[in-house]
């Protein structure tokens, strides 16, 4: 078998199609472009318009859901508080878990200055202090979730944590990272909700991330991380201010409006466990609060045990029972404007 | 720096711009290319921790003086290779591994009764520490047994070993096929551009839209406390998805760079889940890697250059020796040898059953059969501890089942959409020559790059995470 060419033949060069492209070509290839972005575009405003971020929705349903008592953090909170288990401890009717996977001080800021709770609640704010004084937000996300919870224009909240009010830019941020959850949520909703049938079960369904922690069972309660596991997110690199230009003003000014009781939880720390046993706050932001009749709760050196924690702030499920018991101590006895420290009981 | 920041956009623009609009023609032109280049690489990788660039310059100087010293005092060719062996690994052992021998031998110590404290050196890793050191040990190695003539030109060794594009995670070039290039005047096609560009962003699909998303479900499930087998299983297949998304991402966004300058880089995957047998595996994953491992650490081992075949045993011995130390150059823990170890078994088992079986199984029957192998393997190489492996083992595979089924379809739908944009990329990837010098070809490729723009945009996550193999 023989080629059609032979190797000493000269071989005319194929053209190279990009050294002189047909105009045709690049002119179909550029409407080709300007449709692909428009419609993605398009997709991204269409798909957010038909969703809410899960993780805000949520938390503000809680809020604002009329119950007595309110827990309001982060993934801390939800990994070391049992609700019902408090709501018995407390001797109370509810307690509501409004904390949001992955807060900070402006998100919980946010929540209670643009949803308030009943008047008369008491509102628990649990989060490690590096996270409550967090000010700018420089993280995509952290913004997107804080213009999820806004509801009106908020200069004193938007120019400490966005630097400025609310941007079209952050609008857009908002609807991709909505547009992304719902991707992804549709990525493992679909099998899940096959599974379930599949097995003639119900599942509770997220459409969100956290969807691996889905539980078998009604379709209500709260949404916490998977069980047993830390969440994803352990280091929150935003600026920590100091407690007068932090939001804790902001805090305390929506709790008086909103004719709440407002207690600040120092979270139980791995490496505090031998904290000593201290009749006032160590430090600033605790002294600040109680100045300013805030109750501070500090379980910090409460006597819980160390296997029970699975990072420095987050707590095994084994662990929750037992700090649940630890913190309803703290509440009942604190008071207002007063300090109660975990290692000392008092 | 690495190349889903964006200050990489900035500096290869710029770095394209100095390679392909030197106001320079012949040798002076490949010169000044090859110099730009090198200053870039170092920039590239100096860009957070400067000192690594010690590290990088000491390895060149060791291997450029070494293969100059075999040029010159051939009768002394071994000494010289041993200088380099010891200096090259003797730098890879104390950064990677001094602080896990040490550790491994207290640990051993304290079971026997004897507590001892000894100082380790506590020192970050240096980023693409075992890439380079692989790739340069290559040229000392060829030069060694005569396969290539040792470089005069100091600049083209110092550019063969820090060549940005693969520097830091592969894939580890041998001289004889990179050195040739650098050596060569290098133009700018369109055509070249074009598709380097095109192979980039796949890469970069593959890293920011496949590998980041599928590691969030990944990352959760392997940091629970005793979690059910299934979970652990399933989570494990969604990891051969991260790992294949992330790995070969990377290798296509530095092939798709390195064409960009005007350099070829070698394949580094061949659908490596479509393997039918262990040994097919290892000819499709990480290929540069793997074919370096056989050639300067099996054949070596078997005794000879492959031209005579081994015993049995011998062959044994090569294949445990090779992929332990393959195990370990992927990080100083024991799951690593673990994972090494079971691959060794798992060819030597396949191996002797091949031999004995007389079934041949259809080719979809072998290919499930060699990727839940893999699967099994990746779970070792993934797991937090050897802790993991003794809890998956003590624990029925459908233990927790009624906690865990609904983690289990949800990982199910990350892997089939995961696995999905991989095996339908690919597919479009294996027929883009036909469109090679096709007229239509510039609206085919404007198309994929607004695509790739949009899908990268659309499910970039706010805080990147690193390419798992800058941890190697």
């Amino acid at each position: 078998m023989t080629s059609s060419t032979s190797a000493s033949e000269p071989v005319e060069p194929l053209a190279d199609p990009w050294a002189k492209p047909a105009p045709r070509a690049l002119l179909l290839g550029l409407a080709l472009v300007v449709t692909v972005l428009g419609l993605t575009a398009a997709g991204v405003r269409a798909l957010a318009a038909h969703v809410e971020n899960p993780r805000a929705s949520q938390a503000v349903e809680r809020i604002t859901s009329g119950a007595p008592w309110l827990i309001v953090g982060n993934s801390v909170a939800q990994s070391v508080v049992d609700p019902d288990r408090l709501a018995e401890r407390l001797q109370v009717s509810a307690v509501a878990q409004a904390s949001v996977d992955g807060a900070l001080g402006p998100h919980v800021a946010a929540l209670l200055r643009h949803h308030p709770p009943a008047s008369g609640a008491t509102v628990v704010v649990l989060m490690p202090t590096h996270n409550l004084l967090a000010g700018r937000l420089p993280s995509e996300t952290d913004r997107a979730l804080l213009v999820e919870l806004l509801r009106w224009p908020d200069a004193p909240l938007t120019t400490l944590a966005l630097g400025g009010a609310v941007a079209p830019l952050d609008l857009w941020r908002r609807d991709r990272v909505r547009a992304r959850s719902a991707l992804l949520g549709w990525v493992t909703a679909t099998p899940l909700r096959i599974g379930a049938a599949l097995s003639g079960v119900q599942v509770r369904v997220d459409d969100t991330l956290s969807n691996l922690g889905a539980e078998a069972g009604p379709v209500a309660g709260p949404s916490g991380p998977l069980p047993g596991a830390p969440p994803g997110r352990a280091v929150v690199e935003a600026e920590e201010l100091p407690p007068a230009s932090s939001v804790l003003p902001l805090l305390v000014e929506a709790a008086e409006r909103a004719e709440a009781r407002l207690i600040v939880v120092v979270p139980f720390d791995r490496r505090r466990q031998d904290a000593p046993c201290r009749t006032t706050p160590e430090d600033e932001a605790g002294r600040w609060l109680i100045e300013r009749g805030v109750a501070v709760v500090d379980m910090r050196g409460a006597p819980l045990a160390p296997d029970a924690f699975s990072r420095e702030f987050h707590l095994h499920n084994t662990g929750r029972a037992q700090a649940t018991d630890l913190l309803a101590e703290g509440l009942r006895a604190v008071g207002p404007g007063a300090y109660w420290s975990g290692a000392c009981g008092r | 720096m690495t190349f889903v920041q964006q200050e990489f956009l900035v500096f290869f623009a710029l770095v394209l711009a100095v390679t392909w609009g030197m106001p320079l023609v012949g040798e002076r032109r490949r010169v000044a290319q090859n110099a730009a280049l090198l200053v870039a690489s170092a920039v590239f990788y100096g860009w957070v921790e400067p000192w690594m660039l010690g590290l990088l310059l000491f390895s060149t100087v060791l291997d450029y003086g070494v293969t100059m010293g075999m040029a010159r005092w051939p009768e002394r060719r071994k000494a010289l290779l041993a200088l380099s062996l010891v200096g090259n690994l003797g730098m890879l052992g104390a950064f990677k591994y001094l602080g896990f021998f040490v550790q491994s031998v207290g640990d051993a110590l304290g079971a026997l009764g004897f507590v001892v404290h000894w100082p380790t050196l506590n020192i970050a890793l240096p980023v693409g520490i075992s890439f380079y050191t692989f790739q340069t040990l290559s040229y000392t190695l060829d030069v060694y047994r005569g396969k290539l003539t040792p470089r005069r030109s100091f600049l083209d060794v110092a550019l063969f070993v820090s060549f940005f594009p693969q520097l830091v995670a592969g894939p580890v070039e041998r001289a004889r096929d990179l050195l040739p290039q650098l050596e060569r005047p290098r133009h700018a096609a369109p055509s070249q551009l074009a598709s380097g560009l095109s192979l980039a962003l796949w890469g970069a699909v593959k890293k920011i839209v496949v590998a980041d998303q599928v590691a969030l479900y990944v990352d959760r499930c392997f940091v629970l406390n005793e979690p059910p087998p299934s979970v652990l299983f399933v989570a494990s297949a969604a990891f051969a998805v991260q790992i294949l998304a992330d790995f070969s991402g990377y290798t296509d966004i530095a092939r798709g760079t390195a064409r960009m300058l005007g350099v070829n880089l070698t394949h580094n995957f061949n659908r490596p889940y479509l393997a039918e047998s262990p040994s097919d595996f290892w000819r499709r994953w990480h290929i540069s890697f793997s074919s370096w491992i056989h050639e300067y650490v099996y054949l070596p081992l078997c005794g000879g250059s492959g031209e005579t075949r081994p015993s049995a045993a011998r062959r044994t011995f090569a294949t445990f020796g090779a992929l332990l130390i393959s195990g370990l150059w992927h990080g100083a823990a024991w799951k690593f040898v673990l994972w090494g170890a079971y691959h060794a078994t798992l060819l030597t088992l396949w191996r002797g059953l091949s031999h004995v079986s007389p079934l041949s199984p259809p080719r979809l029957l072998r290919v499930g059969v060699m990727f839940t192998c893999t699967v099994f393997g990746w779970l070792l190489f993934r797991m937090q501890d050897v802790e993991t492996l003794r809890h998956v083992l003590q624990t029925a595979p459908w233990a927790g089942w009624s906690r865990a089924w609904p983690t289990v379809y949800a990982l199910v739908g990350v892997i089939v959409a995961g696995g999905g944009v991989l095996a339908l990329g690919g597919a479009i990837e294996a027929r883009v020559s036909t469109i090679a010098r096709s007229p239509w070809r510039p609206t085919v490729e404007l198309c994929w790059w607004a695509l790739a723009a949009a899908l990268i945009f659309l499910m970039a996550r706010s805080t990147q995470s690193d390419f798992l193999y800058f941890r190697f």
